[in-house]
């Protein structure tokens, strides 16, 4: 799935409007193989796994002529999916822990370490939105088009045929 | 001060969550297919164990022990864990949409990762005091997240190396895992100081 530090995803064309295009990511883990896929999930909240892929639906630069339907390969650089989880989660707790550990060195009680640990949270996540939206201006978290799905899977097959083939001579 | 050390290096390396107490084995062997899948399912998870640790701490020393409703501890940690995962979920598609559309399917698989629930309880049979609950609880996820990707690193090895057919895929990566808990007892000594 990696090349050349790429993380590489398939998503499925859902929607054409004009120049851009939307897109919904294929689910790839083992829910998606689940007969109680479509009904999975908490009532409420971000509700079922259908509802959750719809939640992640993108848009894209319609320059490639996409169609409704189509299956392409979308990527994002390795460092960009490290950086944007560690401003993510990384950061809010590392905020958390400061604001925990200085209270209880300053005061002691542990009822007021809690409190400000929560406070360290929140500012953490003050501080993570604003260095998420310098990332996202920057352009390094976009997601890019890389190529056609059904190509790159005719090519692993291929790939796959001939390591298979040269195995068995081995054999 | 030499106390949080010593909770933080055992609880990383000695009591490792995965390899000595055996917790979060599903996603061990489920998302360590590549590395960059582990460090971001590892640090969503550390994440939500600290984070859901905490409120547990306070659920249990102000709500459940006051009150005499130990016995209902299991299902109200439950409760506060899928709470802190769906507000994990709120907070990372509104602090990062883009992390949110590349990682966000897993954030309700840490919901049923017991070494969620399993480190909460282990902070309350604990009995310490709330820094050394957090302390003890961030470095157990942490060490659950080492793991991961050390793991995913020699998975990744593994996917271009010579297996013999028998062996290839899961089974490979089993013994792979024993091996890596046998690294991991080595720390085990440490834990006598």
């Amino acid at each position: 799935m990696d090349a050349g530090g790429l993380v590489e995803g398939i998503a499925r064309v859902v929607a054409v409007e004009g120049a851009v295009a939307w897109l919904e990511p294929e689910v790839t883990t083992s829910c998606s193989g689940c007969n109680a896929s479509s009904a999975c999930g908490s009532p409420g909240g971000m509700g079922t796994l259908t509802d959750r892929v719809k939640v992640r639906r993108f848009p894209l630069d319609n320059d490639q002529g996409f169609v409704v339907g189509e299956r392409v390969v979308i990527g994002v650089q390795e460092c960009a999916l490290i950086k944007a989880s560690m401003t993510a989660y990384a950061v809010p707790l590392v905020s958390m822990l400061l604001a925990a550990s200085m209270t209880q060195w300053a005061m002691g009680r542990d009822a007021v370490t809690l409190g400000a640990s929560l406070m360290g949270l929140a500012l953490g996540f003050v501080v993570a939105r604003f260095i998420a939206d310098r990332l996202r201006t920057k352009g390094s978290t976009t997601l890019r088009f890389l190529r056609r799905a059904d190509a790159a899977t005719v090519s692993t097959k291929i790939h796959t045929e001939i390591l298979r083939s040269e195995r068995c001579k081995t054999m | 001060m030499q106390d949080y050390v010593m909770i933080m290096v055992s609880a990383v390396l000695v009591n490792n969550v995965i390899l000595s107490r055996f917790l979060g084995l599903c996603s061990f062997m489920g998302v360590t297919t590549r590395v960059d899948t582990a460090v971001g399912m590892g640090l969503a998870t550390t994440f939500v164990i600290t984070a859901s640790s905490i409120l547990d701490w306070a659920v249990q020393v102000y709500l459940l022990e006051p009150f005499e409703l130990g016995y209902l501890r299991t299902v109200t940690f439950i409760l506060v864990i899928a709470a802190a995962v769906q507000f994990t979920e709120l907070t990372v598609r509104k602090v990062s949409p883009p992390l949110f559309q590349m990682l966000g399917i897993y954030l309700p698989l840490i919901t049923t990762n017991c070494a969620v629930l399993g480190v909460a309880l282990l902070v309350v049979e604990g009995k310490l005091g709330f820094l050394a609950s957090v302390l003890f609880a961030f470095s157990s996820s942490l060490g659950y997240s080492l793991v991961m990707v050390i793991f995913a690193g020699l998975r990744e090895r593994l996917a271009l190396a010579e297996v013999p057919p028998l062996f290839a895929g899961p089974p490979i990566g089993f013994i792979t895992a024993g091996l890596l808990a046998l690294a991991f007892m080595g720390f085990s000594g440490m834990g006598a100081r």
